[in-house]
């Protein structure tokens, strides 16, 4: 609820605040695709630091808080590419651009963490899955400040940072909105990665009950002796 | 303001909160139905 109602604040305070001196109106995409973004990288940096817990404690829950955040987190890469194609159209020209670095690093940085759940569906074993995860998670979070610095290190068609160490490159009412916005959406990421949470500890529960006790296999196939079925 | 009037910007920021705020509800509606599945 309370993620609800900040993202209502978020949402009409970034509809009403000023427009942009140089883009005008578009500049109202930037109140969703910065936290988005925000978003990714700490969604990613959760998976590293569940990752490097399980490691140490081999707590399962750790395990768990990274596969969720690593989910929640490619739900806001991809919001951050989609808003930032629809805004980089208007204002670039382009849809997209594989000559951007920022452009081509979070699109990197996307199927590394698509690569990541697909490998958490592809190994049945709940320890070998963890182990392999936990590696994969601590090695792609390199990716962040990759992403982050891309625009410094490489200077193509995507602007350098607009929060820098020095203050932001904005008017006080943006940033207001700016922030709002992000906390709006760090609500909803600790809401979903709760909501994600609750149901892999049901999953894992349903699928314990299924299994039965230790031994007793289900559904082991009766050679000889059962209806011919001819 | 963007509630007070209707241009080309307005459609474009239309368009990029539509695609968030439907995938989020998207998302959330999905995990809804996993954890009502579960019960």
């Amino acid at each position: 609820m309370l993620a609800a109602a900040t993202m209502a604040g978020g949402l009409w305070l970034a509809l009403s605040s000023p427009p942009d001196a140089v883009q005008g109106d578009f500049v109202r995409i930037l109140y969703i695709h910065v936290p988005s973004a925000w978003l990714a990288f700490l969604a990613f940096g959760i998976t590293a630091a569940g990752s490097l817990a399980w490691r140490m404690t081999r707590r399962q829950r750790f395990d768990d808080l990274a596969a969720a955040s690593a989910e929640v987190g490619v739900l806001f890469t991809v919001i951050t590419l989609l808003t930032g194609s629809i805004w980089g159209r208007p204002v670039w020209g382009v849809w997209w651009s594989w000559g951007d670095a920022r452009l081509s690093t979070t699109a990197l940085m996307l199927f590394v963490y698509l690569g990541y759940l697909a490998l958490r569906r592809a190994v049945e074993d709940p320890e070998r899955r963890a182990r392999l995860a936990s590696v994969l998670g601590l090695v792609a979070v390199v990716q962040i400040p990759l992403v982050y610095f891309s625009v410094n290190l490489w200077r193509t068609l995507h602007q350098t940072q607009t929060i820098r160490p020095d203050g932001p490159q904005m008017d006080p009412e943006m940033v207001a909105a700016l922030l709002v916005n992000v906390a709006a959406f760090t609500l909803l990421y600790v809401a979903l990665v709760a909501a994600r949470l609750r149901i892999g500890r049901a999953e894992a529960a349903a699928s314990e009950v299924n299994a039965g006790p230790a031994g007793a296999a289900v559904g082991v196939p009766q050679l000889g002796g059962g209806p011919d079925v001819a | 303001m963007i509630l007070g009037r209707w241009s080309v910007a307005d459609a474009w920021v239309t368009f990029a909160y539509l695609v968030t705020y439907g995938l989020i509800v998207g998302y959330s509606v999905s995990l809804w139905r996993r954890a009502r599945k579960l019960r």
